[in-house]
């Protein structure tokens, strides 16, 4: 018998102990769940995958509508199509993979009653799954920027370099809602309260982030407090990298990179810590 | 035969109160009354803590199929699930050598929406399985279920039977060494308790370890030849199925329930 599969079980004090061997002797249990969260969101519709692409094209048609038609709202220059269905797309990926994450230990705990496994699985199968709807959004957002960019007198908005920022924009995402994700998820299934919150949170977070309005028309009191939001600093790159608009300085930039790496850390110790006994409290 | 677990000492207490619902607010009630009553008695820990294992230790060979006997409360569960590590133990430490699967409930991580192939995969690798093992199964697991024009139909519009029939075929096909079996046998019709209480005989006699619980003395007796009898936490017993029998059924009759 292989030494890898040899353990001792005993009462763990460290906040460091990731039982890195399991995640490679269960890795192909992290596909299947992914594939499991992915698929089971759209059987048994007529659409299927269709979903992923109606929510937030309808939500942007309800964008345009209100602030650039009603209100006359300026969008940086951007075709406010595209600038609205940017916005939403990308917070369409936190709040979701947010959401979910913040429910992945409370909804599987029966599960976790019954069988090993790396909880870790359970938010990050939850973020992949999240990430693969962002994926087909955001090929859905291309259709519409080449669409622009062959029909429009004047491409200004065409990119340069600063395309190299989306993956890192996506990347930093990523983390923030692993991180905060994983925090929410380890006290709600202590404290129930956390779970009232996060979806007032993310109500109010969507307000302070620069989704539906453009970064100019917050007054210079008030900016920092959208500065200090660590998803602003993502969408401004992430449109900077598509439409070529001022983004960000590199120390704002590193800065809410910084915070969001941060988050993620402290976030996965603290959800590494309360899986241990979780099923004794929740 | 070498030991494939090794318990030595387990103990896990459980905070009065601590299961179930839990707010804020109870949170700082707890806190409150800790701290306020800390130097009024000395026996608060005492009083708000409750040892479900104590001290508990036995050894496990390979081949040999043990059944864990005792009334409910008595520990059986949280044994079972501190050595599939679905929580720590408080004090005291085993030590498993090799794979070890946990058949607490059959079925774990199913999806009704996913089709009974797909279920296979899935639950296989719950259990710990890669996919190559559980595709090399696959075919026998199909047909120990007796499900096989089903397999492609979403496990939601199985019956109650088939579905427990293609849960337990998955387990009984663990590439595991030591298999912690809880109430797991009583599933299905007659026919295919016998049919699965059959290939648990099997896969002891292929040097797989069993730790069984069950309530059924039949079943019980009729997989395993060695007895462990736990009492309020404490093993009373280790010893032959039939000593270890006699021991529960007089302890039985002798004590009363509070």
């Amino acid at each position: 018998m292989s030494e890898l599969f040899t353990k001792v079980i005993r009462a763990e004090k460290s906040w460091l102990s990731f039982d890195f061997k399991s995640f490679i002797l269960y890795r192909d249990l992290l596909f299947l769940m992914v594939r499991r969260e992915f698929v089971s969101k759209y059987k048994q519709t007529l659409l299927g995958p269709l979903w992923f692409v109606i929510q937030p094209v309808l939500m942007a048609m309800v964008f345009v509508f209100l602030f650039s038609e009603t209100m006359h709202v300026p969008t940086d220059g951007i075709p406010p199509v595209l600038f609205y269905f940017s916005g939403i797309v990308i917070w369409n990926f936190l709040s979701s993979s947010l959401g979910a994450i913040s429910l992945s230990m409370l909804h599987h705990a029966e599960l976790c009653k019954k069988v090993y496994f790396p909880r870790l699985f359970l938010p990050v199968s939850q973020l992949f799954s999240s990430f693969f709807a962002l994926l087909i959004q955001m090929g859905v957002l291309l259709i519409l920027y080449l669409y622009y960019y062959f029909t429009s007198d004047s491409p200004t908005f065409f990119s340069n370099g600063k395309v190299l920022l989306l993956p890192v924009g996506l990347f930093q995402l990523a983390m923030l809602s692993l991180g905060v994700g994983t925090w929410i998820a380890g006290l709600t299934s202590r404290y129930r309260d956390f779970h009232h919150l996060t979806q007032l949170g993310l109500t109010l977070w969507m307000y302070a982030s620069p989704i539906s309005y453009s970064l100019k028309l917050v007054s210079e009191k008030w900016k920092w407090l959208v500065l200090a939001n660590p998803v602003s600093p993502v969408i401004l790159s992430i449109r900077a990298a598509l439409f070529g608009t001022e983004g960000l300085s590199l120390r704002i930039q590193l800065g809410s990179l910084g915070v969001s790496f941060l988050i993620c850390l402290t976030g996965l110790l603290f959800f590494n810590r309360v899986q241990r006994n979780f099923i004794d409290t929740v | 035969m070498k030991n494939l677990i090794e318990v030595e000492k387990i103990s896990k207490s459980y905070r009065m109160g601590e299961r179930g619902f839990r707010s804020l607010r109870d949170s700082f009630h707890y806190w409150w009354v800790e701290t306020l009553k800390k130097s009024a008695s000395l026996d608060s820990k005492a009083l708000h803590h409750f040892w479900a294992l104590k001290d508990v230790s036995f050894n496990l060979r390979a081949g040999e199929a043990v059944g864990i006997l005792g009334q409910n409360g008595a520990g059986k569960s949280t044994l079972l699930r501190i050595l599939a590590s679905l929580t720590d133990p408080t004090e005291g430490q085993a030590v498993i050598r090799g794979r070890i699967a946990s058949l607490l409930e059959v079925g774990s991580g199913f999806h009704p929406d996913l089709t009974g192939r797909e279920n296979i995969y899935l639950n296989g690798a719950f259990l710990g399985m890669n996919k190559r093992e559980v595709a090399e199964q696959f075919d026998a697991i199909v047909q120990f279920s007796e499900n096989e024009a089903f397999i492609d139909t979403p496990v939601k519009h199985y019956s109650k039977g088939m579905y427990t029939r293609l849960a337990f075929s998955v387990a009984a096909h663990l590439n595991a060494d030591i298999l912690l079996l809880d109430e797991v046998l009583e599933m299905g019709d007659l026919i295919f308790q016998k049919k699965a209480i059959q290939k648990m005989i099997e896969r002891k006699k292929e040097g797989k370890a069993i730790l069984f619980v069950s309530h059924d003395c039949e079943r019980v007796r009729s997989l395993c030849e060695r007895a462990l009898c736990l009492k309020e936490g404490k093993l009373v017993f280790d010893g032959s199925m039939n000593e270890g029998m006699s021991h529960y059924l007089n302890n039985v009759t002798h004590s009363t329930r509070t």
